[in-house]
């Protein structure tokens, strides 16, 4: 059984589905229809996906949900930039990396949520490009601060955004 | 009427209209070019600006500003895969994958192009419909709401961006997003654990942030590149994409058509003009192979889509007092507070007033258009820029914007949580598109369902004959293509 | 390491822009004056609180008065952040009742509207009841007689009065929702409702061109310019009047300092008697019809007091 990136999102996907049916089975018949409709039928497709993704041997068999459709052999396949394997070879960048990205995003909004939103601007701006992007302190500090001047003039004086309200 | 007309058009003639004019078509750039603000902020923000101002004049800078969002919107949405407003989403279809090829220019030159021609087209056809735009609101009803939402969801059929199963799974996830919130029928909240914010859903705004800025942005970052990579700006692209407009004028009709009929219809939302008319553009294309890559139709499409739906939403507003969009519900407040009442009466007593709005919408647009080609091979630089620099700003400000919208920290979150979603949706061959098609779409295929229902009954669906025709156009779009797989030979032999 | 010290000297000193200080009423106010309006721009609420915000203004000696609009939840998430915020009479917020007391009244929120800083009523509105030119229904009678009527509501807690005036006029209605009130209205325009109840602001300007047809006026009086229309009070049902009517409030959080309040209630109960402003009000037919701070409060408590014997319609329509 294969443990990939492919597969564990697949996961995801089905079980996010599968609560969703799961929780609308308490609700009256008009509010559940539409949930078990789109539901039902979703997590038959993923679940053939997650298969495919997982075993090798039903990549083989369901080689229909890897296929390209009736629609696809109308579109010419040379040149396509997002095929499936092409993305995911494209983004040979492991995942480590994306996901200090995360957490970056992460601190970023709880920040805007405690502190003044200018200020976390131009710290993160700096610290993201200085750190993660190893770009050069100078240019670092100039992009910020010239990025946070223009947050606060537009949000702060002209829109007076507030996170804090 | 034509006195009217005359009427209307003086005030933009003085030095005082004309310098308004200016002022709000720079600030609804602005406001277009940033995530998360739009046509409504900009407009709720020129208000108070406008207290002191006559009627006309209150006309000219609201619309000013209203009438550059479009064409702005799409200028980050061609840049940097960021739609500036949810109405340039289908622009960066294939848009941004010019841009990666170097060809910002021509995608900037079509883009000015088709939305101001297709701003045009939306504001000749509303200065025309006035007369029988009655007729025309009451013809469309929940079945064809449906209808049309049940034909924008099939285009995920058709913009699968690899795999066409994933494609089906983005847009079954999508649906199954667009059941949270308050079910408006039952009144009964679904998937929404007590929590108020998520009484709404999932708003298509702050995802459509999220997954194009966003995501965007993380690839970027992580990859380390500039927008364009290793590809030269073509500098002569700008009036190649000019030229391209009119090369493609079905396209374009096509596109403009589609985008007044939505944005005349009111409850559809002028966010689905621009993708059914992208989804219009591939179904009737003989050469499909191109579209999610880089084929300017796709821009052309959707940006002639995107500028007319403002004229078409412009007649329940001025004919009912209804307005069409939200932009809309804004600028009639507005005109309240300038004592002008709005509805039929608004039609009888102030035609001048109406076109002073229609020709400030126009020159509005033509104005920012003007703006975007002059400055085209400056903004295509941009994409040269490492995306070290450009990303962290894109995070901030797309987050900062969702905040912005409405005052919500939800609506940050739910950014955040489509923005690494999204990543993972692109990064792994799903279909962003499907996805955020299926969200818009799915709340209002739900709605006009059970309205048709109750209303109607099953039958409602068929008896009506513009329901009836998009149902069948629906089965002739989805079929055609497994058609015309099969050859004449191929037929004759699956007969004997 | 030096990096992470200057960023948490950064963030320690971010944090002290947001420090509050005592307040006089004469110093009051010291900063900009956020209304927090729990709808989208453009609609009726926001319309009014933006009509009144000049003169507001000038009542407090030319003080900056904004709006903030905070839509969504069901009008709940925007009272909240009017509800929680500091009580230094800097955020005030526009409350719209029967909604927001009904949902109370069903339970399941954290607010209480008794605890409010009541500044004053802006105004007040009856409903109509309108019908669709192409119902098969031509008259009250009409619809009282029906096995099964269609009626369009915008959502359903904001159609609560017209649900329970429905089941007190005997009309077996089957509510259909819309997403605003304004698509209801285009719907009953269609006929593909039977009838609507809106506000009389909202429907006034298609009741005049003929697109609907009045039948039923929630009021004491006969309104001026639908003379031949009925009231409610005709038809024997008074006390639906204080059920099927909306109010646009001024108020602010609970426990505001005593002097800062009075003087916001005198700025307030000033302002909405400004000749001008009422002028210009009922020349967009958008008329104050205001009362002042005590008023208010008690009208909010006869608020919750009419609707406390439905709860359980309630509960069954909302939870």
């Amino acid at each position: 059984m294969r443990i990939s990136a492919r597969s564990i999102f697949s996961f995801f996907l089905i079980v996010v589905v599968a609560i969703m049916v799961f929780l609308s089975f308490d609700y009256n018949d008009k509010a559940r229809f539409f949930p078990l409709l789109f539901g039902g039928v979703t997590i038959i497709l993923i679940g053939l996906q997650l298969l495919s993704d997982c075993f090798s041997g039903f990549e083989k068999r369901l080689a229909f949900v890897g296929r390209k459709s009736a629609f696809s052999k109308l579109i010419k396949t040379g040149g396509e930039t997002q095929n499936p394997s092409e993305a995911e070879q494209s983004s040979g960048v492991p995942f480590v990396r994306v996901f200090r990205l995360f957490l970056w995003l992460v601190a970023l909004t709880a920040a805007l949520y405690f502190f003044n939103y200018v200020a976390v601007s131009v710290v993160f701006i700096f610290l993201l490009i200085a750190l993660e992007a190893k770009a050069g302190w100078l240019r670092a500090l100039f992009v910020a601060l010239s990025v946070g001047i223009f947050i606060f003039a537009l949000f702060g004086i002209i829109l007076r955004v507030n996170f804090q309200v | 009427m034509l006195a009217s007309a005359l009427e209307g058009f003086m005030p933009l003639l003085s030095w005082s209209g004309l310098l308004l004019l200016l002022l709000g078509t720079l600030m609804g750039m602005l406001f277009g070019i940033l995530p998360g603000l739009g046509g409504p902020q900009v407009l709720a923000l020129l208000i108070p600006v406008t207290y002191g101002l006559s009627p006309h004049m209150a006309t000219i800078i609201l619309i000013g500003a209203m009438g550059a969002v479009p064409f702005s919107g799409s200028i980050t949405a061609i840049l940097i895969n960021t739609p500036g407003t949810g109405a340039s989403a289908a622009t960066t279809f294939d848009g941004f994958p010019l841009s990666r090829q170097g060809k910002a220019g021509l995608a900037l030159g079509a883009s000015a192009t088709a939305s101001a021609l297709g701003a045009i087209f939306g504001a000749a056809v509303l200065a025309l419909l006035i007369p029988v735009g009655r007729q025309v609101i009451m013809a469309f009803s929940y079945p064809e709401f449906f209808m049309l939402a049940i034909m924008g969801l099939s285009v995920i059929a058709l913009v699968s961006q690899g795999s066409p199963w994933k494609s089906l799974i983005s847009g079954g996830f999508g649906l199954m997003l667009s059941t949270i919130g308050s079910d408006p029928i039952t009144g009964l909240s679904r998937f929404t654990f007590g929590n108020f914010y998520l009484w709404d859903g999932i708003k298509p705004v702050p995802a459509l942030i999220g997954m194009f800025a966003i995501a965007e942005s993380i690839d970027l970052f992580i990859k380390k590149e500039s927008i364009a990579g290793q590809h030269k700006i073509l500098i002569s692209g700008v009036w190649d994409g000019i030229r391209s407009v009119f090369q493609n004028f079905g396209v374009f009709l096509r596109g403009s058509i589609i985008g007044t009929v939505i944005g005349i219809i009111p409850g559809v939302g002028g966010v689905v003009a621009n993708f059914l008319a992208y989804a219009q553009t591939i179904q009737t294309a003989k050469d499909k192979s191109g579209f999610g890559k880089g084929d300017i139709r796709g821009v052309i499409a959707a940006e002639a889509a995107n500028n007319a739906k403002d004229g078409g939403a412009l007649v329940p507003t001025v004919v009912f007092g209804i307005p069409g969009s939200l932009e809309m519900a804004v600028l009639l407040g507005a005109l309240i507070l300038h004592g002008l009442e709005p509805g039929p009466d608004l039609l009888l007593d102030r035609l001048d007033i109406i076109f002073t709005l229609i020709f400030t919408l126009v020159l509005a647009n033509i104005l920012v258009s003007v703006i975007g080609l002059v400055s085209a091979r400056q903004l295509a630089r941009l994409t040269k820029i490492p995306s070290a620099y450009v990303a962290p700003v894109i995070f901030c400000l797309s987050l900062i914007g969702a905040y912005s919208m409405n005052n919500l920290f939800g609506d940050v979150l739910v950014t955040l949580c489509f923005g690494i979603f999204g990543y993972f949706v692109k990064r792994l061959g799903y279909s962003k598109i499907a996805l955020v098609i299926a969200l818009l779409l799915g709340k209002i295929a739900q709605e006009s369902f059970h309205q048709t229902l109750v209303s109607m009954g099953i039958k409602g669906f068929f008896v009506r004959p513009i329901s009836l025709c998009l149902f069948i156009l629906i089965l002739v779009f989805l079929t055609l293509p497994y058609l015309k797989t099969f050859s004449p030979r191929q037929a004759k032999g699956l007969l004997k | 390491m030096k990096k992470l010290y200057v960023c948490l000297i950064v963030f320690v000193l971010t944090l002290g822009l947001c420090g509050p200080g005592a307040l006089t009423a004469e110093a009051f106010p010291q900063k900009p004056i956020t209304i927090i309006v729990p709808f989208s721009p453009g609609g009726g609420a926001d319309t009014y609180v933006r009509l009144i915000i000049p003169y507001l203004s000038r009542q407090l000696d030319g003080a900056n008065v904004i709006v903030k609009n905070i839509p969504g939840g069901d009008m709940i998430t925007g009272l909240m952040k009017i509800y929680r915020a500091r009580p230094d009479g800097h955020t005030l917020g526009l409350f719209m009742t029967p909604g927001q007391a009904v949902r109370q009244i069903v339970g399941g929120v954290n607010y209480d509207l008794g605890k409010v800083t009541w500044l004053g009523r802006i105004s007040t509105m009856g409903y109509i009841m309108a019908l669709s030119p192409k119902s098969k229904f031509k008259s009250l009678e009409e619809l009282q007689n029906a096995d099964k009527v269609i009626l369009g509501v915008a959502n359903i807690s904001g159609a609560i009065g017209t649900l329970i005036s429905s089941e007190k006029l005997k009309i077996k209605i089957t509510p259909l929702a819309h997403r605003g009130s304004r698509e209801a209205i285009l719907a009953a325009i269609r006929g593909d409702v039977d009838f609507v109840q809106f506000p009389i602001t909202t429907l006034r300007p298609v009741l005049k061109a003929g697109d609907l047809k009045p039948v039923l006026v929630f009021s004491k009086n006969r309104l001026a310019d639908f003379q031949n229309i009925p009231t409610i009070d005709e038809l024997g049902h008074p006390t639906l009047i204080d059920i099927v009517k909306i109010g646009y409030y001024l108020g602010g959080p609970p426990s505001m300092p005593l002097e800062i309040t009075r003087k916001l209630e005198k700025a307030v109960e000033a302002a909405l008697k400004d000749k001008e402003l009422r002028a210009k009000a009922d020349k967009v037919k958008r008329p104050i019809i205001e009362s002042n701070a005590p008023e208010a409060r008690s009208d909010i408590h006869a608020i919750l007091d009419s609707y406390a014997p439905f709860k359980e319609v309630l509960v069954k329509y909302l939870k």
